[in-house]
């Protein structure tokens, strides 16, 4: 999927290895704290996908952010905890070479859930790690983990296998985690331009989950900062992936066929409004989903001269999926069921577009993609009733790169983005309504939601060791589509508008050191009343050096600061200020790492919410929102000693 | 392990570091670099919170004229409210006041901690209220808790009388209503008496109200016999005189009394709507 890193905007970000590397992280997930603009909360524990929160978009689990590997897309489209759900505990970190994250839906490849934007994760082992490689990891939190891998020390990185093993207690309480992962790829053909591969990839873990906790109760000292209501909340997970891959190229033309299948199975046992709708039994909730995921998808660039490549796909994902979510009372027995389904959906699309570059200092892309939206659904709790829908939805996109100077490039960007809507939303599941009159608003169709987002920018190097990039963006949603999951229909919400800039300054003042600083402001507000989209930030900012010298140490510092954000009601969240180092030495063989999280040993709010919720059973509950939080981590290290042949 | 003492000791990390140091762009980075720990020091705050009395308001209870004819007019109304709570729109689009009021019946979502979409309680008067919306008119509930915002919809739950906070007449019972009905002069007092299901909520009571740090009032919960939406009453299709068995010009429905049965009904599940019932704020 090389077009993706060749449709730039300015505000794109690569991540290389190095980058990776240079910034503590657990799974492959916290790899996107380095994004500038991106900032990720932690609401269950290592085990469980993180909340993503995009240039004014609270995109939660994954609704609003694509994600992708090597092309082939990962966001699980109708799970049944959320929309678009991201877990990527079944990629090894280690077998990154990069991440290309585009912040925006402006290029073609694009596809479902990219309303905010995208990151493609490249998979390989990175230049430095080739060969047989492992590692024992021991951190602070009784963290042990085991990785090993290999591939040829004289190839590319593209023919692999990896495979890890953790277990880790977890920061305060109920953050037990044990996972097995394995990564694999191979070249099964390789004839002068051609190139057939497969790759598997797998993952199974077993963690448990704290919850959030209502910040009075911590402050009463009724739950601890880093502690747990429920000991009994947990998940398990698993997933697995094989992808056949053929690749084509010749000169400026090149063909790429993947076809892929997917198993995936998620179980969550969580509760996060303890007593509140169910004084005696509890609100805990049992969500399982289990899917059969498939898909293939085709691309072709050709060359027609040398100012202009023609760009055309095809392609199809689908699900066969069931999904269950059950009530469960003190003694975990079930008390009633809230969601039985299954179901197949599909998109299929299509794309057509061209690059152009009529000057040799102008390229433009310009295109269209395709969508259609296909969703069957069976409801067994209303006696097998069925449901079905069919949405469309054309997404225009163009990319132009203007150079008025060699060192100087200027940027526009157009795109539309797209969220379908949720298998559930079909599923014409209506609960019991009381007290209410004849002009009851039983819910519109399930309805396509689409983001048009611009952006504009410039990336300026005029030396070796410093540059900087400079983007202003603007995303406008006209109507907002959600199934409302306890009512059971399909809600509008009223329009949104995000206008902001994200400016990134990088240098390089010596070969071996490089440093950035980024700063992204965003005024996401709903257009109808002019409040702010609860949630999301409105400003973050980073700070990031990472060294890495010939003699073979090696060091990262990364300090991130988000600004207090809006929460629901006119609520405000507190700062958050993470602080992570790393440092290392690689001789010869042998590597040594050590990984530091929050230095300043901060109470971190990573996760802040504001809901309604009574942990204390027998007593009468209030219906005013109150603040909650998820702690992030407390300060830890993780040594990681491993050998390289 | 003689190189890593070279490397530390080397001359060209130390002239390196020196050139690195006096760039003004990373003088600029160090000076940020040391602001961002204070940055971090700033405490959540919760959303504000603004006080107001909430008071009987029988203003709304003035006579009407049913579809069929019968100019109805109350004499008293007892009924049973426990846990009145206030909700917001929030940003669900609508089209139409009508879908306005319903989309309020929208409850909370629990489904996970980072959805919001409106609709939700963001105020409250919890408690038990025997209500006589006539005798004690512009009497105190008690004192209402909301966040600041734009209220749309007002939900209670029908209770039941108790014995010891209720008249004889309501023990046990949800409402009971008392007036008279007439048409073409003739006169027929009632007394009804209405008893919802445990836990039966009402759901969406209009509730049009901006609510501020600034705001200062009253909250009035009103009770009309007459839809203000769209005009259309309580007693519709309620033919009085129909049910005068004994002719002695007064009737009575109950609940589980066979001969009134549907007439119950009707009234029932018209009373245990929104549309007569709403909250306004007197300021």
């Amino acid at each position: 999927m090389e077009q993706r890193a060749l449709s730039k905007t300015a505000s794109t970000t690569l991540l290389t290895a190095r980058d990776i590397s240079a910034a503590p992280h657990r799974n492959a997930e916290e790899v996107l704290r380095q994004v500038p603009g991106v900032t990720l909360v932690q609401h269950g524990s290592e085990g469980k996908g993180h909340q993503f929160f995009i240039r004014g978009f609270d995109a939660i689990h994954g609704a609003d952010f694509e994600l992708t590997i090597d092309g082939i897309p990962i966001n699980e489209w109708s799970n049944i905890h959320a929309q678009g759900y991201i877990d990527l505990g079944f990629i090894i970190p280690e077998v990154l070479q990069g991440v290309v994250v585009t912040k925006g839906p402006f290029t073609l490849p694009q596809g479902a859930f990219a309303m905010a934007g995208s990151a493609d994760y490249r998979m390989g082992i990175p230049f430095e790690d080739r060969g047989f490689r492992a590692a024992y990891t021991l951190g602070t939190t009784n963290r042990h983990r085991l990785l090993a891998s290999y591939t040829p020390s004289d190839g590319d990185g593209q023919t692999f296998a990896a495979v890890e093993g953790t277990h880790d207690d977890g920061f305060g309480e109920s953050r037990n985690l044990n996972r097995i992962t394995f990564n694999g790829r191979a070249s099964l053909l390789k004839l002068g331009r051609s190139n057939l591969s497969v790759t598997a990839l797998a993952g199974y873990s077993e963690f448990e989950l704290p919850g959030t906790l209502r910040n009075d109760d911590v402050e009463e000292e009724f739950v601890d900062f880093y502690g747990t209501y429920d000991p009994l909340m947990n998940g398990r997970s698993t997933r697995g992936l094989a992808v056949v891959n053929y690749e084509w190229k010749k000169d400026t033309d090149s063909f790429e066929l993947a076809g892929y299948g997917g198993y995936r199975r998620l179980d969550l046992l969580e509760n996060f409004t303890g007593f509140l709708i169910d004084p005696d039994n509890g609100d805990r909730r049992d969500q399982f989903q289990e899917t059969v995921s498939f898909g293939a998808q085709a691309t072709h660039h050709l060359g027609l001269v040398e100012s202009l490549t023609l760009h055309s796909g095809i392609g199809i994902r689908g699900d066969v999926f069931s999904q269950t979510e059950t009530n469960v009372g003190l003694s975990l027995e079930k008390i009633e069921a809230r969601r039985e389904l299954t179901g197949l959906q599909m998109i299929i699309h299509g794309i057509a577009g061209f690059r152009w570059s009529p000057l040799d200092n102008l390229e433009a892309d310009v295109g269209s993609r395709l969508d259609l939206v296909r969703v069957n659904v069976e409801n067994a709790l209303a006696d097998g009733t069925t449901g079905e829908g069919t949405n469309i939805v054309v997404s225009p996109r163009a990319t132009v790169m203007w150079h008025p100077a060699v060192l100087w490039r200027l940027f526009a960007a157009y795109g539309r983005g797209f969220r379908p809507p949720e298998a559930r939303a079909y599923s014409g599941f209506e609960p019991d309504r009381m007290g209410i009159g004849d002009d009851l608003f039983m819910g519109g169709e399930p309805q396509t939601t689409v983001a048009d987002a611009f952006e504009i920018g410039t990336r300026w190097d005029p030396s070796e060791w410093i540059g900087f990039s400079l983007a202003a963006f603007a995303t406008f949603i006209e109507r907002e589509s959600i199934f409302d999951h306890v009512s059971g229909t399909n809600l509008e919400l009223n329009g949104t508008r995000r206008l902001g800039g994200e400016l990134v300054l990088y240098s390089n003042p010596l070969h071996w050191l490089s440093l950035s600083a980024d700063l992204t402001m965003v005024d996401a507000r709903f257009v109808e009343s002019g409040n702010q989209v609860p949630l999301a930030p409105w400003l973050v900012s980073g700070i990031r050096a990472i060294a890495t010298h010939n003699s073979g140490f090696r060091g990262g510092l990364r300090m991130l600061v988000v600004a207090p954000r809006p929460l629901p009601h006119g609520a405000k969240g507190a700062t958050l200020l993470m602080t992570d180092a790393t440092l290392g030495y690689h001789w010869r063989w042998l590597r040594v790492d050590l990984e530091l999280e929050n230095l300043l040993n901060l109470e971190l709010r990573e996760g802040e919410y504001h809901y309604t919720s009574n942990w204390r059973q027998g007593q009468p509950a209030s219906q005013i929102p109150v603040l909650h939080t998820s702690a992030g981590p407390p300060l830890n290290a993780r040594l990681t000693v491993g050998v390289v042949f | 392990m003689s190189s890593i003492a070279r490397n530390i000791a080397s001359y060209y990390w130390v002239r390196n570091m020196q050139v690195f140091m006096t760039k003004p762009h990373l003088k600029a980075v160090g000076l940020t670099i040391a602001a961002l720990p204070f940055l971090g020091c700033s405490e959540p705050n919760e959303a504000p919170r603004v006080k107001l009395p909430v008071v009987i308001d029988g203003s709304q209870i003035t006579p009407v004229t049913t579809n069929l004819g019968y100019d109805v007019e109350l004499e008293s109304v007892h009924v049973v409210v426990e846990d009145v709570v206030f909700t917001v729109a929030g940003e669900i689009h609508t089209k139409s006041f009508f879908e306005h009021i319903s989309d309020a019946v929208i409850p909370p979502v629990f489904a996970h901690p980072g959805h919001y979409q409106g609709g939700e309680i963001t105020g409250e008067l919890p408690g038990i209220f025997n209500i006589n919306w006539l005798e004690n008119d512009g009497d105190e509930l008690g004192t209402a808790t909301l966040i600041e915002g734009n209220y749309s919809a007002a939900n209670f739950t029908f209770g039941r009388g108790s014995k010891v906070q209720s008249n004889a007449d309501l023990v046990g019972h949800t409402a009971v209503l008392t007036g008279r009905a007439t048409k073409e002069n003739h006169v027929v007092s009632f007394h009804i008496t209405i008893d919802s299901p445990e836990g039966r909520e009402l759901v969406g009571a209009p509730f049009e109200a901006t609510i501020n740090s600034q705001t200062k009032g009253t909250l009035g919960l009103r009770f009309s016999v007459e839809d203000p939406l769209e005009g259309d009453t309580l007693f519709d299709d309620v033919d009085f005189h129909d049910f005068d068995f004994d002719d002695d010009n007064s009737i009575i429905i109950t609940p589980n009394r066979e001969e009134s049965e549907d007439v119950y009904n009707i009234i029932r599940r018209r009373f245990q709507t929104h549309d007569h019932f709403n909250v306004h704020l007197s300021e």
